[in-house]
């Protein structure tokens, strides 16, 4: 492989995938809206 | 809350109730405590901070992620502090998995422009620093 197509940062992209994966296609926004901002008063504990 | 009751009650599929976790799990703002996903104390700052507030503690956040650090740090070592995108999936190692590397990146580089660090021009296809 050509020194100019040696991956700069390849090892984050395997920590990377798994999570885009099953990623909705949103903003950040309305992602942190949906799961944290407007979820409902059980949907998460919180810790001291 | 298990994460099939949870998904439910955030109105997210099973499938992207997975990576929904696993995002706010990286960014910090969610811990897994057995079966139970609770908010953290900054995830709580998160959920209680007026819009503008919030966004800047989550760019604080998406900040600190390894994935967004290499991209900015890949893109400051260009020449004019730009790349094209093509490059950087290059970079990527995107060779044995394009789709899934074309997916990642889009959701990376987002966040890092989310961040206010990085812009996209998606009629070049360069990806700068901001």
């Amino acid at each position: 492989m050509p020194a100019s197509q040696e991956p700069m940062i390849q090892l984050q992209l395997g920590d990377l995938l798994p999570i885009c994966a099953h990623l909705p296609t949103m903003s950040v926004d309305q992602l942190i809206g949906a799961a944290i901002v407007r979820a409902p008063a059980d949907a998460w504990g919180a810790t001291s | 809350m298990g994460r099939d009751e949870l998904g439910e009650v955030l109105n997210f599929d099973d499938e992207h109730i997975v990576g929904v976790l696993d995002f706010l799990g990286n960014l910090g703002v969610i811990e897994t405590i057995g079966n139970d996903a609770v908010l953290t104390e900054i995830g709580t700052s998160v959920a209680n901070a007026r819009l503008s507030a919030r966004r800047g503690l989550v760019a604080g956040l998406i900040i600190q992620l390894p994935i967004t650090r290499a991209i900015v740090n890949a893109v400051s070592r260009q020449p004019g502090r730009s790349i094209f995108r093509k490059q950087l999936l290059l970079g990527l190692g995107a060779a044995p998995c394009p789709e899934e590397a074309d997916r990642a990146l889009d959701h990376a580089v987002s966040w890092a422009r989310y961040a206010g660090r990085l812009s996209y021009d998606a009629q070049t296809g360069q990806i700068s620093l901001a």
